[in-house]
């Protein structure tokens, strides 16, 4: 093979292991001179991991990549850079209080001899840079003062700025509404025909149909398969994604059949709950003993739903009832005392890493281990121990600090806490992410008997088949709000095409 | 085995760090002293060490409280002395009631604490800045209280009077060969205690000084809290006040000068995390002690003034990375 022939990008037999997950197994990756290759998976699929082995911020344990031909070391991104990578990640790099020619040529702004940098050479330069990417945006102006979709070009005219041969874009859209993403589309277009090589990441499948040339499917870190966009269907893509179409196990149907459905026992009621601009009016029913699951996608207003229902971002409109009882919800010591419980998708959020596994489980719940003024150990030391029993959370010792303990069982810990503090309704927001295959299944025992306990839940999830597996309905959120409801057992093509926000 | 000697290390590196650490430092101190010195380990000379340091061990209680929950208080030296002087002023000069006029500088602590409380909870001014803010804006209400003048200031006191009785009892009598001021420092440090380890507060204190939005998750009302930590810090700096009052027998808008920053020092060396989330009263008092037999040893053995604060300053850097070195030994030994 000779350097002309090389592909501009070349990805072999690449393997990344995280403690209990194969992130990539032997993935094999190629894109073609000028063309924009999409990388499609669900989340935990594993695009991210191989968009930062590729940009040298992951070191993997095996592989290879080379760019026109020629090897590139693993794990620096250093290299990476020099070798004529760029990578856009999904949060933006940028740093607001400077100006956008600063940021544009972060760490290598032209110097006067002097030592002073050179500010007559530093803002043309930039704004050349800047004008790749159609943003003629002044490049003294601050990062701050700029929007979403600003930002991003200039993050796309930094990382173009060091000859860069392959871009890698990681989730573009997120964060960007409908006609900022045509923008960047057009952006994506001129680069293309400039002769950047695009890897373009995403798990949305009508933009990458739209974008795309040729479409690689990954799934639980493995190449599902290669092909070209065009004459392929929605349809198709998911299938892939997914895999096999499966439909829960027996019990679980039998499970679900046998749950008192219809009946009007709301523990929880919203109606018109919003908190514009990100959650938009929206109506939501809990019954005791229900599972429901929210899916969505990055950016569609899940975590905001759950955080607007426990207060930590108020709602400012719409109202609320607990127990048939108009309730207004305006910070978390409020949620707390009207007999709800949140745990957040970020463990570390809500433990004190180095507080005590009783101290923690019991924080919810102060007021009950209080006699008079003072805090009751013995009853404090009782009341952590029955729930570490109960909820089988393994830990040499209740005194032990709760951040020495597995994540699973750190997540047990924060279930203890609001079955402790007797929560009726909890909250729950990708409580398995980060967490071994083992421990989520664990993790998902405990929730279904705390719902046959009573509990209503609201699962908040960004994984389909978990979405599944648990929930008795199952709704769908796009762009701030609830667009469906689908019953269990629904397909997950069905589901994704839902969130997707395709129509039929 | 090998799990054993692992426990041990950490056992080991537990007693000769943090809190264990600096009691070492502290016996290492005494008995260093002791040694160089007949004049350091009398019994004179001791009861006058808990004399000299007990306001600062008032103040250093406070603190704590307020450094265990990821706050720092620079304001208490100026509100012991802004509670000391309305209290000595409005006795002395205006003739109020003895109860009265306590009251009344202990309202001034509070408000000092609540104003504290405010701006940091309501206002978001980062605690550094807040009471950095107060520190300065304290000393001039005191000054402006007491003209600059010290209290009592014969020429402006109501006929006979002075300083309220109490004040100059605890602030000077002793019992026992104790001295009083010791005691009401003893007070405060098992009130401060019984308040960071045993009740609601200070538990909240701990967990919004361990992870804040934790503490905000799980129900806590971390505003109010803060809010509560400030003020008991400001109550205890009006106590502080009092007894820095009583002990001279006078009060003025600049005593207690340098005071809130020795009081941080106390609690750092005494093993409390500046930033948040661990530390015990019990700590504190050994960094007070430490400090106050430094200072004294020092003074004894006739070393200038100014290398004393030459050595003060140091012991604060050694102490924490001491600290700090423990940590990482004790995560190595843990994971």
């Amino acid at each position: 093979m000779t350097a002309s022939s090389s592909p501009p990008l070349l990805v072999e037999d690449v393997e990344k292991v995280y403690p209990g997950v194969q992130a990539l197994a032997g993935v094999d990756f190629e894109v073609d001179p000028g063309e924009v290759h999409a990388l499609l998976g669900e989340n935990g699929a594993g695009k991210s991991t191989l968009m930062k082995v590729i940009a040298g911020a992951v070191t993997p344990e095996a592989g290879r990549i080379e760019v026109d031909g020629k090897e590139v070391p693993l794990g620096s991104p250093e290299a990476a850079r020099d070798s004529g990578i760029g990578i856009v990640y999904q949060e933006l790099s940028l740093i607001p209080s400077l100006s956008v020619g600063e940021n544009v040529l972060m760490g290598r702004w032209p110097t006067t001899r002097g030592g002073l940098i050179d500010w007559s050479r530093l803002f043309p330069e930039a704004r050349r840079h800047l004008e790749r990417v159609g943003l003629d945006t002044e490049p003294r102006q601050v990062v701050r003062a700029l929007g979403m979709a600003e930002r991003q070009q200039v993050e796309i005219a930094k990382a173009l700025s060091t000859d860069t041969r392959v871009l890698l874009l990681d989730e573009p859209t997120s964060a960007l509404s409908d006609r900022e993403a045509k923008r960047l589309f057009q952006i994506i277009e001129g680069l293309k025909d400039s002769g950047v090589a695009i890897v373009y990441v995403s798990h949305r499948l009508t933009e990458v149909l739209e974008i795309a040339d040729r479409i690689t499917v990954l799934r639980d870190g493995v190449r599902v398969g290669t092909l070209s966009a065009e004459g392929v269907t929605e349809a198709q893509l998911a299938q892939m994604m997914i895999g096999r179409e499966t439909s829960g196990s027996p019990e679980e149907v039998a499970r679900r059949q046998q749950r008192p459905g219809g009946e009007d026992e709301y523990v929880l009621r919203a109606r018109s709950v919003a908190r514009l601009p990100r959650l938009k009016p929206t109506d939501l029913e809990l019954r005791a003993g229900e599972i429901v699951a929210v899916f969505g996608l990055v950016g569609a207003g899940r975590t905001r739903l759950a955080r607007t229902l426990f207060g930590l971002e108020p709602a400012t409109d719409g109202s609320l009832e607990l127990f048939g009882e108009e309730t207004r919800i305006d910070s978390p010591a409020d949620a707390v005392a009207v007999g709800l419980g949140y745990v957040g998708e970020d463990r570390s959020a809500g433990l004190v890493p180095r507080m005590s596994v009783a101290n923690n489980i019991t924080l919810g719940s102060l007021d009950e281990i209080t006699r008079g003024p003072i805090l009751d150990f013995a009853l404090e030391q009782q009341v952590a121990e029955r729930y570490v029993e109960d909820l089988d959370i393994r830990t040499p010792s209740l005194d032990h600090l709760v951040e020495t303990l597995s994540g699973g069982n750190q997540q047990k810990v924060m279930l203890a806490r609001w079955t402790c503090s007797q929560a009726k309704v909890l909250i729950l927001d990708d409580p398995t992410r980060g967490i071994d295959i083992g421990a989520k299944e664990e993790v998902f025992r405990l929730v279904r008997r705390l719902a046959d306990e009573g509990i209503a839940i609201l699962y908040i999830t960004s994984e389909i088949k978990e979405a599944r597996e648990l929930a008795d309905r199952l709704l769908v959120m796009s762009d701030g709000r609830i667009i469906k409801e689908f019953e269990a057992g629904t397909s997950e093509e069905e589901v994704m095409a839902a969130a997707g926000g395709v129509r039929g | 085995m090998m799990v054993r000697t692992r426990k041990t290390v950490a056992k080991t590196v537990t007693i000769a760090g943090g809190r264990g650490g600096a009691l070492v430092i502290l016996f290492a101190l005494v008995v260093a002293f002791s040694i160089a010195t007949p004049d350091f380990l009398t019994g004179a000379n001791l009861v006058n060490i808990l004399r000299q340091y007990a306001v600062l061990m008032i103040l250093a209680v406070g603190q704590t409280l307020v450094i265990v929950s990821r706050g720092i208080d620079l304001s208490v030296a100026s509100t012991a002395a802004l509670s000391g002087c309305v209290m000595g002023v409005s006795f002395a000069h205006w003739g109020w009631p003895e109860p009265v006029a306590l009251l009344f500088g202990l309202a001034a602590g509070f408000a000092v604490g609540a104003f504290n409380g405010f701006v940091i909870t309501k206002w978001s001014v980062p605690d550094f800045i807040a009471t950095l803010g107060t520190l300065v804006a304290v000393r001039g209400i005191a000054l402006l209280v007491t003209g600059g003048l010290p209290v009592p200031d014969y020429e402006r006191a109501v006929e006979g009077r002075n300083l309220p009785e109490l004040v100059s009892t605890l602030g000077v009598d002793s019992i026992l060969g104790i001295p009083l001021i010791a005691c009401v420092a003893l007070v405060c440090v098992l009130i401060g205690g019984l308040i960071l380890s045993r009740t609601k507060l200070g538990r909240s204190a701990y967990a919004i000084g361990g992870n804040t939005e934790a503490a905000r998750m799980s129900g806590i009302k971390v505003g109010r809290s803060k809010m509560w930590i400030y003020i008991i810090s400001g109550l205890l700096a009006a106590v502080g006040g009092f007894m820095l009052t009583g002990r001279q027998a006078s009060a003025n808008a600049l005593m207690g000068e340098d005071m809130e920053l020795q009081s941080i020092a106390a609690v750092v060396i005494g093993g409390t995390n500046l930033f948040g989330g661990e530390g015990k009263i019990s700590g504190t008092v050994i960094g007070v002690l430490i400090i106050g037999v430094l200072s004294n040893g020092l003074l004894i053995l006739g070393v200038a003034e100014f290398w004393q604060r030459v050595v003060n300053g140091l012991i604060i850097v050694v102490v924490v990375a001491l600290d700090q070195w423990r940590r990482r030994a004790a995560r190595a030994a843990s994971a």
